[in-house]
């Protein structure tokens, strides 16, 4: 397992001191070489090679960022291609990780919200259907209101008639969003200018913007439910392979992992899964930066004033 | 983010402070992973400097010239299976560095707090 980790550091110092310049890149390999050879050949090493082990892993990821800063500084850095190194210095930079931050906090909100959302959604959905549908329900004998046992008319016609109010408010409601977002209130219509008070509240009944409206809002309420979640297992789902790729060495030995037809159990596939889920980590950093600035533009150009001739 | 110039970094004030104090030992030459160990004890830190952080660290207090290093003779490997140590010693400019900067820690820091003056006694 030691020398799994040591081949996993090796590996790493090959890639990032490739386009250095010869004098530099053959130091940083000796260097690096000599430091494991210490630490593999100390007493501890020789007592718990697991341990010794991990902390190679632990030392290289913690050294990466300062791996690239330095290639990044090295004046004779420029052999190595341009995309390669906007690709690594991602991982370098504060930014990245804070926009990586925001991303993840974002998705993860938005499973609560969604599914607080589809909730609230189906409420709204479920209440007003509900109560409207009394009537019909009394006809069922066995029929209750929680404790309360639906009998008489006058409870089927109280409770349709809250079901019309429950219904009257949420039109009005979705009108009011609908006014307030697409059209900005300006169109109201002028017959309902003179109209007396019972026209304005049950008006809304008749006013298929209203319908429309709701129907929408309810949509995008039930929609966001499969959003959040779909996001929040999207993040899962990066986060689980990212860190399984990368945690491998600790965990092939003892049990083998299976990645479709593969099935790692050498320390070379070991490798190569790693690199692999460094650069599935790196895509994810550049994604996220990705998201963040194209949204931070989106808002910029909705908020900004147009300039005054 | 790039630090400002003149600015020593904790982790390089460290290796300044165990470099310094094997010179005082005399034996002033060590290798990168003796650094790290002697960093490691001398904070009481649970693990290792990273090789990232420890090496780039090295390099810059040599470009800065606080550190010199060379490579360990070949003479001195005829016995011993192993890769060839870089061998890093501080100079006269970085005991400077370190001696300048452990005075300014020395030196006794403003009050941040307000201080209570007591009520003045009513004729």
């Amino acid at each position: 397992m030691i020398r799994l980790a040591a081949a996993i550091v090796r590996c790493w110092v090959t890639v990032y001191t490739a386009g250095l310049e010869t004098t530099t890149r053959e130091r940083i390999r000796q260097e690096v070489e000599s430091d494991l050879w210490e630490q593999m050949n100390t007493g501890d090493a020789a007592r718990n090679p697991a341990r010794e082990a991990i902390i190679i892993v632990l030392r290289w990821t913690l050294g990466i960022p300062a791996d690239v800063q330095r290639m990044l500084d090295e004046p004779d850095s420029r052999g190595v291609t341009m995309w390669a190194m906007a690709f690594l210095s991602a991982a370098a930079q504060r930014r990245s990780w804070l926009n990586l931050l925001l991303v993840s906090g974002v998705s993860f909100s938005l499973l609560f919200i969604g599914i607080g959302t589809f909730i609230a959604g189906v409420f709204l959905i479920v209440i007003p259907a509900v109560l409207l549908a009394s009537p019909l329900i009394i006809l069922w004998s066995g029929a209750s209101l929680g404790a309360t046992p639906l009998a008489s008319v006058w409870q089927a016609l109280l409770l349709f008639l809250v079901g019309m109010a429950v219904l009257i408010v949420l039109l009005h409601l979705s009108r009011l969003v609908s006014l307030s977002l697409w059209l900005g209130g300006r169109n109201r219509g002028e017959q309902s200018k003179h109209a007396g008070l019972v026209y304005h509240i049950l008006g809304v009944l008749y006013d298929l913007r209203a319908w429309s409206s709701l129907l929408l809002i309810l949509l995008v309420m039930l929609s966001l439910g499969f959003l959040g979640l779909g996001t929040f297992i999207a993040a899962m789902v990066l986060v689980v392979t990212v860190g399984s790729f990368i945690a491998n060495p600790l965990i092939y030995p003892q049990h083998a992992v299976k990645i479709g037809p593969l099935v790692v159990d050498t320390p070379i596939e070991s490798a190569l899964l790693v690199v692999a889920g460094l650069w599935l980590a790196l895509l994810t950093l550049h994604v996220s930066n990705l998201v963040v600035g194209t949204i931070g533009k989106g808002m910029v150009s909705i908020f900004r004033r147009p300039a005054v001739q | 983010m790039r630090r400002k110039q003149g600015t020593i970094l904790p982790i390089e004030l460290a290796i300044l402070k165990v470099c310094a104090s094997r010179s005082l030992d005399g034996s002033p030459e060590c290798h990168g992973f003796l650094i790290a160990s002697l960093v490691k004890s001398t904070q009481d830190a649970k693990l290792l400097t990273a090789y990232g952080t420890l090496y780039r660290a090295l390099s810059r207090l040599e470009k800065a010239g606080f550190v010199t290093s060379r490579w360990e003779d070949a003479s001195s490997l005829a016995n011993e299976n192993r890769p060839r140590r870089r061998l890093y010693r501080i100079t006269n400019a970085g005991s400077e560095a370190l001696r300048v900067h452990e005075n300014l820690k020395s030196e006794p820091a403003m009050p941040t707090k307000f201080v209570r003056l007591p009520k003045p006694e009513l004729a």
